[in-house]
């Protein structure tokens, strides 16, 4: 029997620090790895297509993010399971109900609001799911899964949406709590996990599948889902990491003093792979340059900028400083020449605001036909 | 540069060759009176130097002598750099120039070229040239009148001069072209972003607007699904709340106890029920014990009262006997007192006869006496009326009367006016003669004379007759008027019948006496008969009643008393009557009280018999119906009853008593407020459902309206808008910061520069002006112009300066020009002042005088002035216009 492990689409989901068109095409990217997974589950032929909560980042995404949705689902014809999470729990009047009102969900789709078992009889497969009634449940929703009767000749396999105890980082396990030992003690072929953006694996019979689009900078091993394979011996599972992601997000730091340093961020950035158009990079400079060099840089973060799908500068940090050949081409420039004398006192005093006004007065004075 | 010659020829007013030669290298003093043509030689040299041979039109036109086509021609010799050149200009006609010098010779325009790179100036493009063009030789060259209108501002070439020379003592320069212009670059970058006041303005404020919407825009959003989702979050707790109701049956629950409570409420309301009927019972017996107790109270109330009337109708018996004895004792005295009043009305009615008999006679007395006195005063009275009427007779007999008396003796004294008058007119004649004469004729004699008043004749006895006529012409016109006044007077004396005036007023007197007695008749007969009493008739009126009351008054008998013995006798007789008038009074009051005492007793008396007779009446109609009453039931059997219901009473009072202590038992208020709060409750609990039902589908119906809005996602793209929004303030703020930055850093190091660069020429200006202004400094522009003075910490304007201040420091500014350039070994032109300084006072005229001689000292000074002789105390060279 094979499955498709995934969670956390966060269908809705914006993309706070990147703005314009860049964010655009990031939430975007999401309905279209949701096309790629069902692509995915299309080709490789899965039983059913698990998605382990946090399908909607959240309730009041509009009915035509639903409908999108939905829609893309009907690229794989087999069962889908879809699991509230804590960012779309089946509460009151949930974007679940909204789904089922506006007659967007296809027959082939289960959205597992309840805590009852979804029985799949073509496949043999007994879903036991664990939804989120509420964005934060303090206790162990999976807990009934122990108990759970399902008819003889059906593969338990559990879905759920929260932290395994001890597991994750302290940060994480605020609420919504799972017993590690779950899948042992509920005797479950495979238990398919959400909420972890990052693909872990927990033991042997329990993973967490990860957002299958990188969203942020610092998820550790996002953009992919799990192809389950359950041995009709109840073996244990074998899951396989298929990467789902387009987009690549990086974190880069460069200190800038030399020419040379600004070369090498250019190589840096070209070595992170192809397409650049893939690529979102969140970039920190810092240090000092030269006039000169930092009219480099800025000609080579322009270029990057239309290669790359996104660039983020943060260049707080990084000054410019006036060489002396900088300064020598204000000679006999009278009181031109004091006034950036001083600019250039001030800005290796740390006043970053005398750096760039700096940088302006030699830029107007060449400008200007001076030096 | 230094001139040393100068000839002119057709230039303007100075016709024929006009030279001035040898001028030396320091102070020269030009004379001239005034439109001698010291400006015309100024203009002259001014046009050599400046104005291109061939220059054409209305300029090149007014250097020629007014109405003469003649060619205007001038010639300069001056000093370059130690090099002597001649220069020659011939306009108009004929253009030429030619420069020598060096061992060279220029002509035409290489003679311009030449002569523009040796004094560096500007020509205009076309025209003739203007002061701006004329580099330094503008600045040290002062035309008539021009010094004190405004700061000496030096044109450009004369700063480009003026710059190379600072240049070399500061080491330093404004920044050459670019600087300025960075300068300008850079405030204008500023007043994009920043106002004067150093507020945000324009692109940095918009980028502030900017953010603050977004800002807004994103907060609202976040408030509306913060809303959403505190609306999501309270339904799910409604719903929780519903399911816990239906889940543990509360309203059920409630539902049960109502039940329970009301149960025992039934209970109650039995009890309740029992309590009426048994104190209705008991009500209903106390009703007939009391009927029955008062059919016994009726039935001894009337066996009393025919009792008590029995008793009552004896006593007003014995009550009607007593009061009939009181009536007839009281009948008996009041006869007894109607005889005694009787006779004391007798006794009065004599006494009262006496005394009226006696009055009668005192009345006779007084009204006898009032009667003689009346008739005695008529008969004075009419004695007074006979003699006022004799004496008015006596006085209307004389006809003389006051008014006539006074004509008479008008008359008298015309005529005697009259006579006197005639005798003046008459003829005076005195006779002396010897012999006895006599004068016949209208003639008088008085003692001395004769008076003739007409024809008069004079007999001398013996000697014959003389015949006298007076002749005097007034004379018959005065015998007429004494003639007419005689026989008026004669004719009043005969009117009033007297011979003489005398005997008219004599009459006139005897009248006035016998008015004045009817007078005094008059008054006496007032006093005697007033006409307020009416008079005479007044009395006899008066008299005629006396009379008749005289007849009606009795008349004394013959033993009546009379005079003082009739007026004790009617004392007397007074007393007597009323003494039987109290008599008979006392006799009268004692029968009223006695008729009241009667009239009291039969009174009481018909109180007693009708008091008996209704006592009577009553005791029979009660005995009858006592008797009636016990025809029906007898006393007895009342008794009886009355006891048979009090007993009945007694037992249905008790059994009331019981049933309200069996009520009581079971505490009806506790089971009452049960009910009442076990009904609450369940209204309370179906109440809190349904309103937990009308709030969950109100939150439903709200969370589907806003469902389709997107919230989430709005509210993710509006963050995103305003971290642009912040960004783009960033970029902004970063770039406006470092704008104000460098404009700042710019401005403050070319205000030093400035001042750095003005330093040289202070040095040579203040001296100066301190031999006029002490303690003052110049204020200096960046185009070099001295903008006021600042003395004792206040700056003053040039233009805020007095005419002759002006006038001084615009000279000195010159000098202070010309002595730094030739300090700094630069080609200064010469100082040419045309008529200054004829605003200062004789004090400052001396000190401009010894600091003009000074700056002399470094390069050449021309004066050129009306009044050559003032500089004469210089010792200069002085040199002749005309």
């Amino acid at each position: 029997m094979h499955l498709l492990h995934t969670a956390d689409w966060q269908i809705g989901k914006g993309f706070g620090p990147i703005p314009g068109d860049d964010g655009a095409a990031l939430r975007n990217q999401r309905l279209e790895t949701v096309t790629t997974l069902a692509e995915l589950a299309r080709t490789e032929e899965v039983d059913a297509v698990l998605v382990a909560g946090d399908v909607f980042d959240a309730q009041s995404v509009s009915d035509r993010t639903i409908r999108q949705l939905f829609e893309r689902l009907r690229a794989f014809p087999g069962p889908w399971i879809l699991l509230p999470g804590n960012h779309d729990a089946a509460v009151a009047e949930s974007v679940w109900d909204r789904a089922r009102r506006l007659g967007a969900v296809p027959e082939h789709v289960y959205l597992a609001t309840e805590p009852a078992p979804i029985l799949l009889e073509e496949a043999g497969l007994a879903v036991l799911p664990a939804p989120l009634q509420r964005r934060h449940e303090p206790a162990d929703v999976t807990a009934w899964l122990d108990a759970a009767e399902i008819p003889a000749g059906y593969t338990p396999v559990g879905l759920a949406h929260g932290s395994v105890t001890g597991f994750l980082p302290a940060e994480a396990e605020a609420a919504n709590p799972i017993a590690p030992d779950r899948a042992a003690t509920a005797n479950l072929a495979y238990l398919a996990l959400g909420d972890w953006h990052g693909t872990l694996q927990v033991n042997e019979r329990t993973w967490y599948a990860g957002t299958p689009e990188t969203d942020r900078f610092t998820s550790s091993h996002p953009g992919n889902a799990l192809l389950v394979t359950l041995p009709g011996d109840g073996g244990s599972p074998a899951v396989e990491t298929r990467a789902t992601t387009r987009y690549r997000w990086h974190r880069l730091s460069q200190p800038l003093h030399e020419p040379d340093d600004v070369v090498a961020l250019g190589d840096r950035l070209a070595s992170l792979g192809e397409p650049t158009t893939d690529q979102v990079v969140d970039l920190t400079l810092r240090g000092a340059l030269t006039l000169a060099d930092k009219a480099d840089l800025d000609e080579l973060l322009a270029a990057w900028r239309g290669r790359l799908r996104h660039l983020r500068v943060d260049d707080t940090e990084l000054t410019t400083r006036a060489s002396e050949a900088d300064l020598a081409a204000l000679d006999g420039a009278g009181f031109v020449a004091t006034a950036a004398e001083r600019l250039r006192q001030g800005a290796e005093a740390g006043e970053p605001a005398d750096a760039t006004a700096l940088e302006m007065l030699l830029a107007a004075y060449r400008r200007q036909g001076g030096g | 540069m230094q001139l040393q010659r100068v000839r002119v020829t057709n230039f303007r007013k100075l016709m024929g060759p006009v030279e001035i030669a040898e001028l030396p290298p320091g102070l020269a003093v030009i004379g001239g009176g005034n439109e001698e043509g010291k400006s015309t030689l100024l203009e002259a040299i001014r046009a050599a130097l400046f104005e291109k041979h061939g220059l054409m039109g209305e300029a090149a036109r007014a250097m020629q002598p007014l109405g003469a086509a003649v060619a205007p021609e001038v010639e300069l010799d001056f000093t370059v750099g130690g090099t002597e050149y001649r220069l020659w200009k011939r306009f108009v006609s004929k253009p030429r120039a030619e420069l020598c010098g060096g061992g060279q010779t220029w002509a035409d325009d290489a003679a311009e070229d030449q002569l523009q790179a040796l004094l560096g100036f500007q020509r205009p493009g076309k025209g003739a040239s203007k002061l701006e063009h004329h580099g330094l030789w503008g600045l040290l060259w002062v035309s008539q009148g021009e010094t004190f209108e405004q700061p000496v501002v030096p044109n450009a070439t004369a700063r480009d001069s003026l710059a190379g020379v600072l240049d070399t003592e500061v080491g330093e320069v404004l920044g050459g072209d670019v600087g300025p212009r960075l300068l300008q670059e850079f405030a204008t970058e500023r007043d994009r972003f920043w106002t004067k006041a150093g507020k945000p303005r324009g692109e940095l404020k918009e980028a502030h607007s900017a953010l603050e919407r977004a800002r807004a825009a994103r907060e609202a959003a976040e408030q509306r699904l913060h809303e959403e989702a505190e609306r999501r979050e309270r339904l799910e707790r409604v719903e929780q709340e519903r399911a816990r109701m239906r889940a543990e049956g509360v309203v059920a629950q409630m539902e049960a106890r109502q039940q329970a409570a009301e149960a025992r409420q039934q209970e109650l309301d039995q009890r309740r029920r029992a309590v009426e009927d048994a104190e209705q019972q008991a009500k209903l017996a106390a009703t007939e014990r009391a009927q029955a107790q008062e059919r016994w109270q009726g039935r001894q109330t009337l066996r009393d009262a025919v009792a008590d009337l029995a008793e009552q109708e004896a006593n007003a018996e014995e009550t009607v006997t007593a009061r009939q004895g009181e009536a007839e004792q009281a009948d008996a005295e009041r006869d007894r007192l109607a005889r005694a009043l009787e006779a004391a009305e007798t006794a009065l009615d004599r006494h009262r006869a006496r005394e009226r008999h006696l009055e009668g006679l005192r009345r006779r007395q007084t009204v006898q006496a009032e009667r003689d006195r009346v008739a005695d005063t008529l008969a004075k009275a009419t004695a007074a009326e006979a003699a006022a009427r004799e004496a008015r007779k006596a006085a209307g007999a004389l006809a003389v009367t006051d008014q006539a008396l006074q004509a008479l003796r008008g008359q008298e004294q015309a005529l005697g006016e009259a006579e006197a008058r005639l005798q003046g007119a008459a003829t005076q004649m005195e006779l002396a003669v010897n012999v006895a004469y006599q004068v016949t004729g209208e003639a008088q004699g008085d003692g001395t004379g004769y008076r003739i008043t007409g024809e008069a004749e004079v007999i001398l006895d013996g000697v014959g007759r003389i015949q006298v006529q007076a002749g005097g012409a007034e004379l018959p016109e005065q015998k007429e008027q004494a003639r007419r006044a005689r026989r008026e007077r004669d004719a009043a004396l005969d009117a009033l019948g007297v011979a003489t005036l005398a005997e008219a007023e004599d009459q006139l007197a005897r009248k006035q006496a016998h008015e004045q007695e009817a007078s005094n008749q008059d008054q006496r007969l007032a006093a005697l008969a007033p006409e307020e009493a009416g008079g005479l008739a007044g009395l006899r009126k008066r008299l005629d009643q006396l009379d008749a009351e005289l007849a009606g008054l009795p008349t004394p008998a013959e033993d009546d008393p009379d005079g003082e013995a009739l007026a004790a006798a009617c004392e007397q007789a007074r007393q007597e009557r009323e003494g039987a008038e109290t008599a008979r009074n006392q006799a009268r009051q004692a029968l009223d009280a006695q008729q009241q005492t009667v009239q009291a007793a039969d009174n009481r008396l018909t109180q007693a018999r009708t008091r008996l007779e209704e006592i009577q009446r009553n005791r029979a109609r009660y005995q009858r119906q006592l008797n009636e009453a016990r025809a029906e039931a007898d006393d007895e059997t009342l008794a009886r009853a009355l006891s048979d219901k009090q007993g009945q009473e007694e037992a249905a009072t008790a059994a009331a008593r019981e049933a309200r202590e069996a009520l009581d038992a079971l505490d009806p208020e506790a089971i009452e407020t049960e009910v009442a709060h076990a009904r609450a409750a369940v209204t309370k609990a179906k109440e809190r459902e349904q309103e937990l039902e009308r709030e969950a589908d109100g939150l439903r119906r709200a969370l589907r309206e806003t469902g389709d809005e997107g919230l989430s996602e709005q509210v993710a793209e509006l963050a995103r808008e305003e971290e642009a929004a912040e960004r783009q303030a960033a970029a902004v703020e970063r770039e406006a910061a470092a704008v104000w930055r460098a404009a700042g850093a710019l401005e403050e190091a070319a205000r030093e520069a400035r001042q750095a660069y003005l330093a040289p020429l202070n040095r040579y200006l203040v001296p100066y002006l301190r031999y006029l202004f002490p303690g003052a400094e110049p204020v200096l522009s960046d185009t070099l112009a001295v903008e006021g003075l600042q003395r004792g910490g206040q700056a003053e304007a040039f233009t805020q300066l007095s005419i002759g201040a002006r006038e001084q420091v615009a000279v000195l500014t010159r000098l202070a020009f010309a002595d730094l350039l030739a300090e700094a070994g630069g080609e200064a032109p010469p100082v040419i002042l045309d008529d200054a300084l004829v605003y200062a006072d004789q004090e400052r005229f001396d000190t401009m005088k010894h600091l003009l001689a000074r700056s002399a000292q470094r390069h050449q000074v021309l004066v050129l002035t009306c009044r050559p002789m003032d500089y004469l105390s210089l010792g200069a060279v002085e040199f002749r216009v005309g």
